[in-house]
């Protein structure tokens, strides 16, 4: 049996830049907890990309629960992995903070009392009832941080990658995002923790991997 | 980009722009849009504009088409009905000749627009200003422009987005895909007034426009064949409007 996601030999450049990552291995099992590290610009982000399929290897494949990234579509990836990018303005679409939480639960065969009961849960979680009918383009950066978590962890993903989702949360919400990462773990949820915060990681997180040089140490 | 300072100038681009356009917009004749569409078929081939571009912009578009077309169908009952559903007509000879021309008003307009990208920002700013339009007002017309392309790439990001959270944008309703493609709208246009913002901003604090007028590395003459070509767009052009605005065409 393979495990959840897979990279194998994994290489990749830009068109017209240098080498970003060279020879990634990298087996994840569901239920683990990873957290990856290593400097600006080591290529953290375009990792989990790749894991995404949405950027394309130059070298090696990546394989999600046994098959190619590239032959699930979009939908079929999302529902595998739940991803919360590193700029989480970037995956806001809806017009108001609960119909954001509550969108992708609409196509999951949920019943509207139960999709209107999950909504509820997140916000309260996420300390974001008052902003429920906000437009989320103008809450602040950590609220934007919370709800992006809250709209990813809503459908109950199996694992989940965060780039950087402790960036610009105070020191009060880290420890609450921390708690709230704990209880996802101990549910038995595995994600890849894309952080800088090294006692983070290890407190959140089984091993750590670390990014230098195009490598994977 | 293109280091093409010389013919066409900008001016000659921004004429036959015009024209062009502002007749796409008031003619309903698809007969003369047709003809419009080949004139400015003709202008992209002339300079060497691949019609794949077209083509690709029309397919990015294509959504938009579609609900334009239907829309213009379903207000236009006139002439013979093909299809009716509880007194309603849903199809009729004169929605279809509406539908139809207002996707050729598109097409003739995306196909104007895409002779601007002869000329890169600078050039452009330079050919506003040579008009007399005030430089403050030449910026920001060109960072809209300039904006399309980053409009249209985020438009794109927000689709990945929305599929990456389970959700088979081929799978669902027509009407269900209509409302997300107006949620899309929505975090490109805020995205790209947030930007304007504070491009505006930035520019400010770097006193742009502390003097009342400035310098400008070139300043390029007209040739004669863009005077020719400019007088016969407008002439042209001001013809055509007049014969519209006789009753000839509709
Ligand atoms: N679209 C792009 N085109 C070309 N190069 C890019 C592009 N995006 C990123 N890069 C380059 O790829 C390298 C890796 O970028 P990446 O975003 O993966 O870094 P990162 O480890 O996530 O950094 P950070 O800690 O700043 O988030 C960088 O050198 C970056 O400049
Ligand atoms: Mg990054």
């Amino acid at each position: 049996m393979t495990a959840y996601i897979n990279l194998e030999q994994v290489n990749f450049r830009w068109p017209q830049g240098g080498q970003v990552l060279s020879e990634i291995n990298l087996s994840i099992e569901k239920n683990q907890t990873i957290a990856l590290m290593g400097a600006n610009g080591s290529g953290k982000t375009t990792l989990s990309k790749l894991i995404l399929g949405l950027l394309k290897p130059t070298g090696g494949r990546v394989l999600l629960a046994g098959r190619p990234v590239e032959s699930y579509s979009l939908a079929a990836r999302g529902r595998l992995l739940g991803y919360v990018f590193q700029n989480p303005e970037r995956q806001f679409f809806a017009p108001d903070v609960a119909e954001e939480i509550g969108f992708a639960l609409k196509y999951r065969n949920l019943s509207p009392e139960k999709i209107q009961e999950r909504v509820a849960e997140m916000l309260a979680l996420f300390e974001l009832e008052q902003y429920a009918a906000t437009f989320p383009f103008n809450l602040s950066q950590g609220e934007k941080q919370r709800l992006a978590l809250a709209a990813i962890l809503a459908p109950r993903p199996d694992f989940i990658i965060m780039d950087e989702p402790f960036l610009g949360l105070d020191w009060l919400r880290k420890q609450r995002l921390q708690a709230i990462l704990e209880r996802v773990r101990n549910e038995g949820v595995g994600y890849l923790l894309i952080s800088h915060d090294q006692a983070l990681c290890a407190r959140l997180c089984s091993q750590t991997l670390t990014l230098e040089g195009g490598r994977l140490l | 980009m293109t280091e093409n300072h010389g013919f066409p100038d900008v001016r000659t681009l921004f004429a036959l722009v015009l024209v062009i356009t502002s007749l796409a917009i008031t003619i309903n004749d698809p007969l003369w849009l047709t003809g419009l569409l080949a004139v400015s078929l003709a202008a992209l081939l002339a300079a060497k504009i691949p019609l794949s571009l077209l083509g690709r912009r029309l397919r990015r578009y294509r959504w938009l088409f579609l609900i334009l077309a239907l829309a213009q169908s379903l207000s236009n009952g006139s002439g013979r009905v093909f299809l009716e559903w509880r007194g309603y007509v849903l199809l009729s000879a004169g929605g279809l000749l509406a539908a139809l021309a207002a996707l050729l008003r598109i097409t003739v307009i995306l196909a104007a627009v895409l002779l601007l990208t002869l000329k890169d920002y600078q050039q452009m700013v330079t050919g506003l200003a040579q008009i007399r339009v005030p430089y403050e007002l030449a910026y920001m017309v060109l960072l809209a422009v300039r904006f399309i392309p980053v409009l249209v790439e985020e438009f794109r990001n927000s689709l990945v987005a929305i599929e990456l959270r389970g959700v088979d944008l081929k799978a669902i309703p027509l009407r269900e895909k209509i409302k997300v493609y107006s949620y899309l709208l929505m975090p490109t246009t805020a995205g790209a007034l947030i930007r304007s913002r504070r491009i505006a901003i930035a520019m400010e604090a770097r006193a742009f426009r502390a003097y009342p007028r400035r310098t400008w590395l070139e300043w390029p003459k007209l040739s004669a064949l863009d005077w020719l070509i400019i007088v016969l767009v407008l002439v042209g052009g001001a013809g055509i409007l007049w014969i519209k605005f006789k009753g000839v065409i509709a």
